[in-house]
């Protein structure tokens, strides 16, 4: 395994490589002068030349890549356009409080998901099943922002057990992990269902049951196992993304997270905080998708690492 | 049998979820009809009642509805940051509650005749937060980096192209020599980019300048987290709270002000909005125009509106046909039902312009407004040779409140057969296609574009010139109508040559008149500014320009 993981490592470098130099050229293509954004809106053109100047964009393309890419080998990324802050101080902040939303929502909406979705499964066609996809159709289609808002009216207006906005502590993640952690538990608790309709179909299930294993043991040590691979896919997939932020959540909140950041950095074509976040959401999807193999393995040993 | 009475408990749990929701919006509805005899609204903050003032013990929470750029104010071209520094930083010159120029830092200044000379006395017996005292060498130190274009600061042309020498007559007197008369200059000086900076902290740099700013404000700076919060703490021991130094009347009672006010920057409106509802936020601004209603019925909240700065206007590219003929322009004029406009797009808060500057503006004069009148647009319009009218294209940013201002002037332009097409674009876009571009304004591709401006120097200067003057044509400024009138550039440029305000005021009204009659841009509205407090809150105002003013703010019991 050890073998593995060193040669994956190293294979995501010319991943990075290539994500580095397309963002790098493809934010420039972008139509939009960033000088004249900075500069703000009653700039004359001599201020918008004098900012132009101050941020380097008046270099030679070439020469603008060789600096960033020199400064990330330094691991700098760089200084912001629009704040004229280092962006790995903007990023870094903001990269935590998106870290504890993911985690936060994450680990609720497995747990739900994965015993709704369990719950439904085991008994297929009956009326928990209803219940439990009925739950889970309205997690999904219910958006974000409906549910962030109610929340909001109800627990901090009404309430007023949680903050409204803000971060730093565990009750300013109540309401954003709730917000954000119910589609995907509707997702997880879908995923979970389907396939332990299918396990349960599988010959070793009724072996188990034919042993004289309790219904409980056959569910958990069985089945639930054996479906966790899809799960696994589904929960690693969303990770990576809540890493990227969520814009909507974020903003309903005030959530000081990554969504927001590169919303704005993209309103004011701040190149290097758009490079980097690219960059940074590249590294993190690369990193969990190798995880989430690793995972396949462990949980089903017939998966070869190779 | 079974399965379907499960399938109807699912759907009957379904409904259950929905009914709740409706029940919880119903009860706010309920909650906001009880209430609304205690509303409150538009009434100026009312003096502190019986009460005393606690809140130089207090911390209160502002939230605003975009994130602070920086805290270097020659760097600063957003009015939210600008107003923090404000708070922070004193100029030599300030505006008061109605954008009357007043002397801050400065007791006054002489200017010779033609506005080259002028000479600046300072206030004594002041000193930064940091220590360093106030007097001729730290005004140098300011003069000296805002004269500094190397720093490429984005205002740098603010103040850069018209310093000549600035130099020391005694330790409390400075004198200013211009490059070129330049009549504004005192108002650029009250502009909030000319807040002055410690000395100490310019040495440091321009990064210690955007980052921990230092002052001899009402507040100190305290710590930015950008995207969280941004702190600052009172200072007890401002000048400003000391009669002796502000030479007999203090400029905030001595209980006026917070221990600290943290602002919050809150994107989402309706989120402000619940802040200060659940009581975490004690001020907001700017109130979302659709909920200033709801704010209004709560009896625990006032809500505020007054009159802004910005003036929201289509500018016609004069260079193109049909706009080349004035007939056209105020044809367009006369079509366009103001009322109507404020009351669909603006929800009622805002005014009818009668300048292409707000009444705030110094020098502001108001004419007289063309009012709705369909028969007389089309009258023009046929002697002008368009009887059936003509189809023409909008650009703006694409905004949801741009796209709405849009929506309305094409249902309104199609009464009198003017096809009005929507080319809204993100701004940046929108910037490249019309501001970076250098042809002539036949050539450009603008014809009709929909603005706000707003001269954040309060000056007529700021509000004419970049829009209407010819050296302002795109790429150099905003002249975005490609409006070339010599009568006026003579205008323009009396009111520069002269600090005497009896000049200015007379090239500004006769500047005002001619821009009237030609109609090279089509005047919709004066924006109003909003803001809520919470009821213990008062006298936090709102500065024309939409700044934040709570120089006199303070929390009752």
């Amino acid at each position: 395994m050890l073998r593995y993981t060193i040669k994956r490592v190293l294979g995501m470098i010319p991943t990075l490589i290539i994500v580095v130099t397309f963002v790098f050229f493809f934010v420039r293509l972008i139509p939009g002068d960033p000088a004249r954004l900075v500069a703000g809106e009653q700039a004359t053109l001599q201020d918008v030349e004098a900012v132009r100047e101050r941020l380097g964009l008046n270099q030679p393309i070439y020469i603008q890549y060789i600096k960033y890419i020199l400064g990330l080998l330094q691991g700098d990324l760089g200084t912001s356009l629009r704040t004229s802050r280092p962006v790995l101080t903007e990023v870094a902040s903001r990269y935590w409080n998106t870290m504890a939303l993911t985690i936060a929502s994450l680990i609720w909406s497995t747990i739900v998901g994965v015993i709704l979705g369990v719950w439904s499964g085991k008994n297929r066609g009956k009326w928990q099943d209803f219940t439990g996809m009925t739950l889970a159709v309205s997690g999904i289609s219910l958006p974000n922002f409906w549910i962030g808002f109610l929340l909001i009216m109800l627990f901090s207006v009404k309430l007023r057990w949680f903050p409204t906005t803000g971060a730093g502590s565990w009750r300013n993640l109540v309401l954003p992990a709730i917000t954000l952690g119910t589609s995907i538990a509707a997702i997880i608790a879908r995923f979970t269902r389907s396939s332990i309709v299918e396990v349960m179909k599988e010959d070793y299930i009724r072996t188990a049951r034919a042993k004289g294993l309790k219904e409980k043991t056959v569910i958990w040590a069985h089945a639930f196992r054996n479906s966790m691979i899809s799960v696994v896919t589904v929960v690693g997939l969303q990770f990576g993304f809540l890493l990227g932020g969520s814009v909507v959540t974020e903003a309903v909140f005030a959530y000081p997270g990554l969504g927001q950041l590169l919303i704005e950095s993209v309103n004011y074509r701040d190149y290097p905080a758009i490079q980097s976040l690219i960059l940074i959401f590249s590294l993190q999807f690369i990193v969990i998708n190798l995880i989430v193999d690793i995972l396949y393995a462990a949980l089903n040993p017939e998966i070869k690492l190779s | 049998m079974k399965k379907k009475g499960y399938r109807l408990l699912a759907l009957l749990m379904a409904a259950a979820m929905t009914t709740l929701t409706a029940c919880s919006g119903s009860d706010t509805a309920g909650d906001t009809s009880a209430a609304d005899s205690a509303a409150v609204s538009g009434e100026t903050p009312a003096e502190i009642a019986e009460g005393a003032s606690i809140s130089q013990q207090q911390d209160v929470v502002a939230a605003v509805n975009v994130d602070f750029t920086t805290m270097d104010p020659m760097d600063t071209s957003d009015t939210l940051s600008g107003g923090i520094q404000r708070m922070i930083m004193d100029g030599l010159f300030g505006f008061d509650d109605e954008m009357n120029i007043y002397p801050m830092l400065a007791t006054g200044y002489e200017a010779n005749e033609d506005a080259t000379e002028f000479t600046i006395t300072l206030r004594e017996g002041i000193s930064f937060t940091d220590g360093t005292p106030w007097n001729a060498d730290a005004a140098l130190a300011n003069f000296a980096k805002w004269d500094d274009e190397t720093l490429g600061l984005k205002r740098t042309t603010f103040l850069c192209n018209i310093l000549d020498t600035y130099e020391k007559v005694d330790d409390y007197t400075i004198k200013i020599n211009l490059t070129e008369p330049f009549g504004a200059f005192i108002s650029n000086l009250a502009h909030p980019a000319c807040v002055v900076m410690s000395p100490k902290q310019i040495e440091a740099g321009v990064e210690a300048c955007a980052s921990s700013p230092v002052g001899t404000g009402q507040y100190k700076f305290v710590e930015w987290i950008e995207g969280d919060h941004l702190t600052l703490e009172l200072n007890t021991e401002w000048w400003g709270y000391d009669a002796d130094i502000c030479g007999g009347t203090a400029l905030a009672d001595s209980d006026a002000g917070f221990r600290t006010i943290t602002f919050r920057p809150v994107t989402e409106s309706a989120t402000r909005v619940a802040m200060l509802q659940s009581g975490d936020a004690q001020i907001i601004w700017p109130t979302p125009t659709e909920s200033v209603a709801v704010l209004e019925a709560d009896p625990n909240v006032t809500s505020y509106t007054d009159e802004g700065l910005v003036v929201r206007f289509v500018m016609l590219n004069t260079q193109k046909e049909p706009y080349t003929d004035k007939r056209v322009r105020q044809a367009i004029d006369y079509a366009i039902d103001k009322d109507a406009y404020i009351q669909v797009v603006k929800n009622g808060l805002a005014t009818k312009a009668d300048s292409l500057i707000a009444p705030a503006v110094q020098y502001h004069k108001a004419n007289e407004i063309r009012e709705y009148n369909v028969e007389k647009a089309k009258e023009l319009l046929a002697e002008a040779g368009y009887p059936d009218g003509f189809t023409t294209t909008a650009m703006y940013a694409n905004t949801s409140a741009n796209q709405k201002q849009a929506e309305f002037l094409k249902q309104q332009l199609a009464e009198v057969g003017i096809n009005l097409e929507l080319n809204g674009m993100e701004s940046a876009i929108l910037n490249e296609r019309i501001q970076d571009v250098d042809v002539p304004g036949s050539e450009a591709e603008v014809e009709f574009y929909i603005i706000g401006w707003s001269p954040s120097t309060g000056d007529a200067d700021w509000g004419i010139r970049p829009l209407l003057a010819i050296e302002s044509e795109p790429p150099m400024s905003y002249n975005i109508s490609y409006f070339e009138n010599e009568e006026l550039e003579g205008y323009i440029q009396d009111g520069l040559s002269s600090a005497d305000d009896a000049i200015r005021s007379e090239a500004y009204a006769k500047a005002q008149d001619l821009i009237w009659d030609e109609c090279p841009l089509i005047n919709l509205c004066v924006d109003s500014n909003t803001w809520a407090t919470a009821n213990n809150i008062q006298n936090v105002k709102l500065y024309p320009d939409g700044a934040i003013n709570m120089k006199n703010a303070k929390m009752t019991n």
